[in-house]
């Protein structure tokens, strides 16, 4: 009996002690992931100011320091003879709106130069394994100018036969599947996506393509692929920047990564593009 | 020989060390239970600090003005926490340490205090909030 209790003193302590030990070790380790995370806001709030990396650890004090910020100028000119790697932005929300550059961005004249000049592009949406109902279908403009111009061509695709049918959307289900072949994207290799959907069609004069998912209540993945190989008109300009942050305290790190594009239209082009009829004053 | 009743020297030392080991236990327990609160408090402080880090990124950086401000008129939370207190400071980033290259940078620093068994707690969080920076 003597043994009994006191083994089941000793099972107690022995729990409460371990308890203990476990929680304080917990929430240290959080409260350096808190130091690390703002080390990292900070240093891309850095970053983004001078627009360029950091390169040497920066002390905020307290224990917080910027260990250093990288960036990258995103999509890149592939090298000569290679296709260039489809640029994927972060997933789209409903009703946000993805931007691609087409024409050269940085030209002084209006319209701006050409920059993308093939009459197709490789468009890339959504996840797999997504629920029938909320397979994403999207909404995609692009902006050309031809004849003195601008003018936008609509695409309105949607992997859902039977929602298409009723939406008058172009039915894509044969270009969608749970398995399409992994692609590297400007945000890693091995990206999966349940659609891909080649534009063609498209006028040697392009400036801008809009898009934005529909139906779908959850972040969608989204990516943009020129086609050919050629050295000129083959490729999409570089359009965005990345910054990642990396923030220590202690012997944590955490990252921050911030997607930026260079140029971006006002808000309110969206309504307009999008509008069904003629927006008026 | 062999129904001599009694306890052996074996099971006589074995319930010497049983009972130390629970002496011991027991002698922490008091401790156990203040690390536990400890990390209690020290989990609350961040969260507030957190939270203030994230409503002044949430400040649009021509609004975000300098000074001090007294954390428990931000966050009544923070009187959840024995003999609690802080402060909240936004000021010019450093130009000689941080910001050498003279960016419109503000600093925010976050400092919690309180008291945990008579000894003297602090929390500290602090960033960066550039203009048109995360959230500008």
């Amino acid at each position: 009996m003597l043994i009994l209790v006191m083994t089941v003193a000793l099972a107690i302590g022995l729990s409460v002690v371990q308890k203990s030990l476990t929680d304080v070790s917990t929430s240290t380790k959080v409260e350096e992931s808190s130091r690390a995370f703002s080390a990292a806001e900070a240093g891309i709030e850095k970053a983004l100011q001078v627009d360029s990396p950091i390169a040497s650890p920066v002390a905020l004090g307290n224990e917080a320091t910027i260990k250093g910020v990288e960036k990258s100028a995103i999509p890149a000119v592939p090298d000569v003879g290679s296709r260039q790697i489809a640029l994927e932005y972060p997933p789209l929300s409903r009703e946000e709106t993805a931007q691609v550059w087409l024409a050269d961005l940085y030209s002084s004249v209006n319209p701006p130069d050409p920059f993308y000049t093939q009459n197709s592009l490789d468009i890339y949406w959504g996840l797999p394994n997504t629920a029938d109902a909320e397979s994403p279908a999207i909404e995609i403009k692009v902006i050309e100018y031809s004849s003195g111009a601008y003018n936008t061509r609509s695409f309105y695709l949607d992997p859902n036969s039977s929602r298409a049918e009723d939406s008058n959307f172009r039915n894509v289900s044969s270009a969608c599947s749970d398995t399409l072949p992994l692609i590297t994207t400007t945000s890693g290799d091995n990206r999966a996506f349940y659609c891909k959907f080649t534009l063609e069609g498209l006028s040697p004069r392009l400036i801008l393509l809009r898009a934005r998912i529909l139906y779908s209540s959850e972040s969608q993945p989204f990516a943009v692929g020129a086609v050919g190989t050629c050295s000129e008109g083959c490729y999409l300009p570089t359009q965005a920047r990345i910054f990642t942050s990396t923030g220590t305290s202690g012997e944590t790190q955490r990252k921050v990564s911030v997607f930026r594009l260079d140029k971006v239209v006002p808000p309110y082009f969206d309504y307009a593009i999008f509008s069904a009829g003629e927006i008026r004053k | 020989m062999s129904d001599q009743r009694g306890v052996s020297l074996v099971e006589s030392l074995l319930v010497v060390v049983v009972v130390g080991v629970i002496v011991a236990l027991m002698a922490n327990l008091p401790n156990a239970m203040n690390l536990i609160t400890k990390s209690k408090e020290l989990s609350l402080a961040r969260e507030i600090a957190t939270k203030q880090i994230e409503d002044k990124r949430a400040t649009s950086y021509i609004n975000l003005a300098k000074g001090t401000e007294d954390l428990k008129t931000l966050d009544s939370r923070v009187s959840l926490l024995p003999g609690g207190d802080g402060s909240v400071v936004v000021e010019d980033c450093d130009t000689e340490k941080i910001c050498t290259n003279g960016e419109s940078i503000k600093q925010v620093i976050v400092t919690i205090n309180w008291k945990n068994n008579s000894k003297q707690q602090t929390a500290t969080l602090n960033t960066l909030i550039g203009k048109g920076g995360l959230n500008q």
